[in-house]
């Protein structure tokens, strides 16, 4: 029992031997209990248990928490997001001629993501002296929050979605709206340089690209003629929004790497120049939620709203269910989203504000134009 | 749903915390922080009078129109309030009220 | 009566707005304020204005509580310390906050329309298209006159903000 474990399939190894005695053993001692204790119960456990009610299954199917917790919503979102992490390793190791993650698993290291959760869960959570421990405890938090409750409106298919709301696209714009208090927080509360570098060009570049991002979908709205994502996916059924507003489309997708603080505008967390940013000071899992949960969900989350707005959602031909259409465009637009990363250098800050504030305005502008152009020509079927 | 009339003591409530923030605080951000108080206590009073059917119905989303109004206009005076209070800060090392009498005769 | 989703808020709201002003670290004030944005925003949820609760979170906690946060960042205050006057000063302002309190109240709660009045409940394409039509029609001066003093403040805070400095300052600043 007590030879060290070298590398993660041992672990694996040891956890479902675990596991396995643990299976075997349970059931000794819980089904006595169950027993004697559905006497006094209405319904029996254990017959409940042995020939299931597949109208109950159902209903847990179809119930809010089933969405909010599982399917369209947090563990779905978390376990793509973990996959994109090693998506992402592996697209830019191809592109630099190197193997990326190898060793974890048999496949092309396709249990990194296990790993690095069980490395970073290891590690101990330092609390520098001089932060202000609230706040410094209560960003990771926060951040995991905000990022999770974009899931919320994002429709997945017809029946897959959590909040069928008329101002979807506004609520969006709100919780935006709350990132750059979390980074500035957290780098006010880490009472150190590089965290408040990253938190101060956090605060420019999100506050610069939210403007041509909202300008941008304000065409989206215009078309569709409401602020409803179902609504938004229901009319691009014939014709995705990416062939009448590719203007849009553009400023859209680069607003968004910005948003997400990805190449070529990571500036926030420039590693070669400050750390990693905002997040330096934190350690351990408090790292781990924030990047690995809270990064890849937003970023999950934004390339959904990519495909909501300008790739037609679920619509694709009915071989496919629509749930899977809508994973797939996703990912073709994540795999987009990664390959800058790859490909172009960080720009400077000046030019990165320039680009936001002058050019990428013009352009969200000028789609705006388009998008009443189109309307006047009445190009799209009104409804 | 609750009654109008509740809307309205939170909302006076509201405002009044902020009237006693400006006259007790010196710090300029502190008196800034009242004024926003005070104007979001303004804007629930006009839309909670606005949600309940007060008036009619040519004149019935008044309230709603005038609370958007209000947000537009609190955050263009929060822009340049503070704006100044940067400049001020630049050229008196300090944003309490109190020390800012330059000009007095 | 009273529904305990109203309660919870006004009582959050309430002390968030007091922290605003008495927390020790301004910095503390400026996120109760942005925590009272939010509460306000509920508020409007409770009223049936979706799309102004999400207007009133886009721009008071996106943009107001964030300059806000940005220039005690950059303006630094440290704790206050409070002087005997101070104190004399507070409890003037208490004494007068309460009276304003309690003179708003009774004025609202004799206020028969209170007692009258019944919610309304719209759609968001009536509310969208009610806010519309008035905006174009009677209130396009209000309108314009807004976007006048939005472009004069962006100007007036750039010109502030910019002004002063050595050309090195104002070249990366």
């Amino acid at each position: 029992m007590s030879e060290p474990i070298e590398n993660v399939n041992d672990f694996i190894k040891k956890v479902l031997e675990i596991a396995f005695w643990v299976l075997i053993f349970l059931p000794m001692l819980i089904f006595p209990i169950i027993l004697i204790v559905e006497n006094y119960l209405p319904t029996k456990i254990s017959t409940l248990m042995a020939n299931p009610d597949p109208e109950m299954i159902f209903a847990l199917l179809d119930s809010d928490f089933f969405r909010v917790a599982v399917f369209p919503g947090f563990t779905f979102a978390a376990g793509f997001a973990a996959f994109i992490g090693l998506w992402e390793r592996k697209i830019l190791a191809k592109m630099q001629m190197r193997v990326g993650p190898l060793y974890a698993g048999k496949f092309e290291g396709i249990l990194q993501p296990i790993a690095d959760l069980l490395k970073l869960m290891s590690k101990e959570i330092i609390t520098p002296r001089g932060v202000d421990k609230p706040i410094f405890w209560a960003v990771p938090l926060i951040t995991v929050a905000i990022a999770a409750s974009l899931l919320a409106v994002i429709p997945l298919s017809e029946t897959s979605v959590i909040a069928r709301t008329d101002v979807g696209v506004l609520i969006i714009f709100a919780i935006l709206s709350f990132f750059p208090i979390a980074a500035l927080m957290a780098g006010w509360a880490s009472n150190s340089k590089y965290p408040l570098i990253g938190a101060l060009r956090a605060l420019h570049q999100m506050v610069a690209y939210e403007i041509p991002m909202i300008l941008a979908i304000l065409g989206v709205v215009i078309l569709s003629s409401s602020m409803n994502l179902l609504e938004i996916v229901r009319i691009q059924e014939n014709i995705w929004f990416l062939f009448l507003l590719p203007i849009g489309a553009v400023v859209f997708f680069i607003t968004a790497l910005a948003e997400l603080e990805r190449v070529p505008f990571d500036l926030p967390e420039a590693e070669s120049e400050i750390v990693t940013g905002w997040l330096t000071e934190y350690s351990g899992m408090l790292f781990g939620v924030i990047l690995g949960i809270a990064v890849y969900v937003k970023f999950y989350a934004f390339a959904a709203l990519f495909t909501v707005f300008f790739l037609g959602g679920w619509h694709g031909p009915s071989v496919i269910p629509a749930e899977i259409w809508f994973i797939l465009k996703t990912f073709l637009v994540i795999t987009l989203m990664i390959i800058p990363r790859g490909v172009y250098p960080r720009i400077r800050i000046d030019i990165m504000l320039r680009a936001g504030w002058a050019k990428l305005l013009m352009l969200s502008l000028l789609n705006i134009f388009v998008a009443l152009l189109i309307l006047e020509l009445g190009i799209l079927p009104v409804r | 749903m609750a009654e109008l009339s509740s809307f309205l003591v939170l909302s006076a409530i509201l405002f009044s915390i902020g009237v006693y923030g400006i006259i007790s605080k010196k710090s300029a951000i502190r008196i800034l922080i009242s004024i926003e108080i005070m104007l979001n206590a303004v804007l629930l009073n006009f839309v909670a009078l606005s949600s309940f059917q007060v008036l009619e119905p040519p004149l019935l989303l008044t309230g709603q129109l005038f609370a958007m109004f209000v947000i537009t206009i609190a955050a263009a005076e929060a822009a340049v309030g503070l704006a100044l209070m940067v400049t001020v800060y630049r050229a008196h090392q300090s944003i309490e009220v109190s020390n800012l009498k330059r000009l007095k005769g | 009566m009273i529904d305990i989703p109203f309660l919870i808020l006004s009582v959050l709201a309430i002390v968030t707005a007091i922290m605003a002003l008495e927390s020790k670290e301004i910095i503390y004030g400026a996120v109760s304020l942005a925590i009272t944005f939010l509460m306000i925003a509920g508020f409007f949820i409770i009223l049936q204005v979706p799309f102004l609760a999400m207007f009133q979170i886009i721009i008071n906690v996106g943009a107001v509580a964030v300059i806000i946060l940005f220039t005690v960042m950059l303006v630094g205050t440290g704790t206050v310390v409070a002087t005997a006057r101070d104190r004399k000063n507070s409890i003037f302002a208490i004494t007068v906050g309460i009276v304003f309190a309690a003179g708003l109240i009774i004025i609202l709660s004799q206020w028969p329309g209170a007692i009258r009045a019944v919610p309304i409940s719209l759609s968001i394409k009536e509310w969208v298209g009610g806010i519309a039509s008035m905006l174009i029609g009677p209130f396009t001066p209000v309108f314009l006159t807004a976007a006048l003093l939005l472009t004069a403040a962006l100007i007036g805070a750039l010109t502030l903000a910019k002004s002063e400095g050595t050309p090195e300052e104002v070249k990366d600043g």
